[in-house]
C-alpha cells in the first residue's frame, strides 16, 4: 500500500514562502480533505509535491513509500504513482487527447510490453462513456477550446487511464455545475477500493457531499491549523471558518496575495489573427 | 540527418496512383483515371505569372504538363514523385484545372545526392475549379534548394497548398497565389523544420487581383540547433479590389539554444473597403504545456516531441494516406533529435 509522507514542507515563490511548515500523511485507501479560505497555500501545496518548477522547497521531506519525491523529476514522481488534476491544466494545441494519454501510459511499460492500441482504444472509450463526455473526445486537441467543467472532467479522466497509487484533486469542483459534480465524485468514488489514496482540496464542503472523506484538515498561513473528521467539516459547512480563526487567535489566515487586477492596455492585431 | 533511402524507396513501391519522374523523365505511371493527360513540354503561361519580382530563374531541364478536363473530378490524391538520382533535381511541372474540375496532388521531391534542386509548379485554376496540394521535400545536408509554386485562381476557383518543408537542403521556397477571379480564395499553409546549420527562407504572396476574394497565409515552424528559419508572409489587396479579405499568421518554436526564427507578416493594402489581419508568436516551448504533460509521466524529451509534433499537425490534418503518415512521421523525428 502506497504511503505519501509528508513532513516540515516549507517552501516559496520568487523568494516569498507561502508553505510554512505543512505535515502530513495520506496512506492508500485513505481519503483526505484539505480546506480553507483563498490565499492559503493549498494550491501550493499540490505543486509542490507533483514538482512544479516555479516553486523551491527550502526545509522538510516529501517521501512516497520511502523514497525522496524531492529529489526526483515531475515525470518521474507521476511514474511512481502521483497524480495531480489541475485547477487549471494546460491547453495544448495539435496534440490529441488520446495520443497524450497513450503515451502517457506507454511512459510507463517498458519497450516490450507495450500497450495494445486495441486494448487502448477500448479501455478509452469507455472511460470517456463513464465521464458523460463526447464521442469526438479522443481526436479533439488536449483541452484546447474546452469549457472549465470539460478540463475538469478530462483530468478524472486521465487519472482513470493511469490508475495512480496517491491522487491529488486540486478544486476539482470549481467550475462545475450540479450534474458535472456528480458524474466526477460518482467516478472518482468508483476508483476508490482500497488502494488509492486521494488528497481532495476545496474551497466548500459541497465536493465532500459526492466524495465521502476520512480526514478533514484545515489549512491557514501555509500550515495545517486543524485536522478532524466529518464533525469538523460539517462545522465549517455551518460557521464557516472565522471560529477556527478565534480559536487559534489568527488574524490574516492568508500567506498568497491575492492576485492584482491586470491592467489591459491594448490589443494589437496578434491575437486576432492566432485565434482563427 | 536525410530520411534513408530504403524507406524512401519502399515507400514510392507502395504508394498506388503515382507519376513517378526520375531525373526529369517519367518512369513509372500508374494513374488509375485515364483521361488526366500528361505532356512532357511547358503550357505556355508566361503572360500569367509576372515572375518580375524574382531574383534569378533558372529555366528547368524538363517539364510536363498535367491537365485535369473539364468538369472533372479525381477522387484520388495523385501522388507525384520527382527524384534527382543521378543529375540534380531540375524540373518544371505546369498542372491545368479546366473549370469545375477538381483534383488533389501530392508532390514529393527527393534527392539522393547532395546537389542543387531548381523547381517549379504551376497552376491554373479554371472557374470553380479546386485544387488541393500537399508538398513534401527531402534532401541530404549541404543541397541547395530553389523551389517556387504558384497558383493563378479564376472566379469561384479555389486553392489550398500545404508545404511540408522538412529537407536538409539550404532552401529558398517561394509560394505565389493569385487570385484573379472574384470569390476566388487561396490558402497557403507552410509547415518548416530546420536542423543543423541549415538555412531556409519560405516567402508567401498571396496577391487579390479581384474584388471579393480571400486569401489565407499560415506558416508554421520549428528551428533546431543552429539552424535559421525566415518567414516573410505578404498579403496584397491591389486598388479596387473591395470586400476582399487576407489573413496571415505565424506560429514557431525555437528549439537550439544558437537557432533563429525570426517572421515578417506584412500587408500591403491599396484599397479601402477590406478585410485584413496579420500575427507572429514566436518562441520556446511553453513552460506550463511541458510541465502538464511531464506531470503525467511523459519524459522531457517525449513531452516536446509531442508539443513540436503539436505544431506540424495541419500537415497531419491533410495526408489522408496512413503509408505517408507514418514517413512524415519518422521524416520529423529525424530532424528533431
Amino acid at each position: 500500500m502506497a504511503i505519501l509522507k509528508i513532513e516540515n514542507l516549507h517552501a516559496e515563490v520568487e523568494g516569498k514562502e507561502i508553505l510554512k511548515g505543512v505535515t502530513l500523511t495520506i496512506e492508500g485507501g485513505e481519503t483526505h480533505a484539505i480546506m480553507g479560505p483563498n490565499g492559503t497555500g493549498k494550491s501550493t501545496l499540490a505543486s509542490v509535491i507533483m514538482g512544479h518548477p516555479r516553486f523551491e522547497v527550502t526545509k522538510g521531506t516529501i517521501t512516497l513509500d520511502g523514497k525522496d519525491v524531492l529529489e526526483m523529476s515531475v515525470d518521474e514522481r507521476a511514474r511512481a504513482g502521483l497524480f495531480l488534476a489541475m485547477q487549471a491544466p494546460s491547453e495544448v494545441p495539435g496534440v490529441t487527447n488520446s495520443d497524450f494519454i497513450k503515451t502517457a501510459m506507454n511512459a510507463r511499460l517498458d519497450d516490450d510490453n507495450k500497450l495494445s492500441l486495441f486494448k487502448f482504444i477500448r479501455a478509452y472509450d469507455k472511460a470517456v462513456k463513464e465521464l458523460k463526455m463526447s464521442d469526438d473526445l479522443p481526436h479533439r486537441y488536449l483541452n484546447e477550446g474546452f469549457s472549465g467543467g470539460e478540463k475538469k472532467r478530462n483530468e478524472i479522466l486521465q487519472m482513470k487511464m493511469l490508475k495512480p497509487s496517491i491522487a491529488i484533486l486540486d478544486e476539482i469542483d470549481s467550475g462545475l455545475d450540479v450534474d458535472a459534480l456528480k458524474v466526477v465524485g460518482d467516478n472518482v468514488t468508483e476508483m476508490k477500493n482500497g488502494e488509492l489514496g486521494l488528497l481532495l482540496i476545496t474551497h466548500y464542503q459541497r465536493l465532500l457531499d459526492y466524495i465521502n472523506a476520512d480526514m478533514v484538515h484545515v489549512m491557514m498561513q501555509g500550515r495545517i491549523v486543524k485536522s478532524g473528521d466529518t464533525e469538523l467539516m460539517k462545522k465549517i459547512d455551518q460557521n464557516g471558518y472565522d471560529w477556527i480563526k478565534e480559536e487559534l487567535g489568527i488574524d490574516d489566515e492568508r500567506v498568497v496575495p491575492e492576485e492584482e487586477e491586470r491592467i489591459i492596455l491594448g490589443q494589437c492585431a496578434t491575437k486576432e489573427a492566432l485565434d482563427e | 540527418m536525410a530520411m534513408n533511402k530504403e524507406a524512401f524507396n519502399e515507400l514510392i513501391d507502395r504508394l498506388d496512383n503515382v507519376l513517378i519522374f526520375e531525373d526529369g523523365h517519367l518512369i513509372k505511371q500508374t494513374l488509375s483515371d485515364a483521361s488526366i493527360t500528361i505532356q512532357d513540354k511547358n503550357a505556355p503561361l508566361n503572360a500569367l505569372f509576372d515572375n518580375t519580382d524574382d531574383d534569378l530563374r533558372i529555366p528547368a531541364d524538363t517539364a510536363s504538363t498535367i491537365t485535369i478536363k473539364k468538369n472533372h473530378v479525381v477522387e484520388a490524391p495523385i501522388y507525384i514523385i520527382y527524384r534527382g538520382k543521378t543529375t540534380s533535381l531540375n524540373h518544371k511541372t505546369t498542372i491545368l484545372l479546366e473549370s469545375n474540375a477538381q483534383a488533389n496532388v501530392f508532390e514529393y521531391l527527393y534527392n539522393d545526392t547532395i546537389s542543387t534542386v531548381n523547381f517549379t509548379s504551376e497552376s491554373v485554376i479554371d472557374t470553380n475549379a479546386n485544387l488541393t496540394y500537399t508538398s513534401l521535400a527531402s534532401m541530404p545536408k549541404d543541397s541547395a534548394a530553389v523551389i517556387k509554386r504558384s497558383a493563378y485562381v479564376k472566379r469561384y476557383g479555389q486553392v489550398t497548398y500545404t508545404n511540408a518543408a522538412f529537407s536538409d537542403a539550404v532552401t529558398k521556397q517561394d509560394n505565389h497565389i493569385i487570385l484573379a477571379g472574384e470569390y476566388a480564395s487561396g490558402t497557403a499553409k507552410t509547415i518548416a523544420l530546420t536542423s543543423d546549420k541549415q538555412e531556409t527562407l519560405i516567402k508567401t504572396v498571396v496577391e487579390h487581383k479581384a474584388p471579393k476574394t480571400e486569401g489565407f497565409i499560415e506558416h508554421y515552424g520549428v528551428a533546431n540547433d543552429e539552424s535559421t528559419l525566415l518567414f516573410e508572409g505578404i498579403g496584397k489587396i491591389h486598388k479596387n479590389m473591395k470586400r476582399s479579405n487576407a489573413r496571415q499568421s505565424n506560429k514557431g518554436v525555437v528549439l537550439g539554444d544558437k537557432a533563429r526564427l525570426d517572421a515578417n507578416p506584412l500587408l500591403l493594402i491599396d484599397e479601402y473597403d477590406v478585410e485584413a489581419s496579420h500575427g507572429a508568436a514566436i518562441g520556446q516551448i511553453d513552460e506550463d504545456q511541458l510541465y502538464y504533460l511531464m506531470s503525467r509521466g511523459l519524459s522531457q524529451k517525449d513531452a516536446e516531441r509531442l508539443i513540436i509534433n503539436g505544431y506540424l499537425a495541419p500537415l497531419n490534418d491533410v495526408l489522408k494516406n496512413d503509408l505517408l503518415k507514418e514517413h512524415v512521421q519518422a521524416l520529423l523525428n529525424s530532424k528533431i533529435q
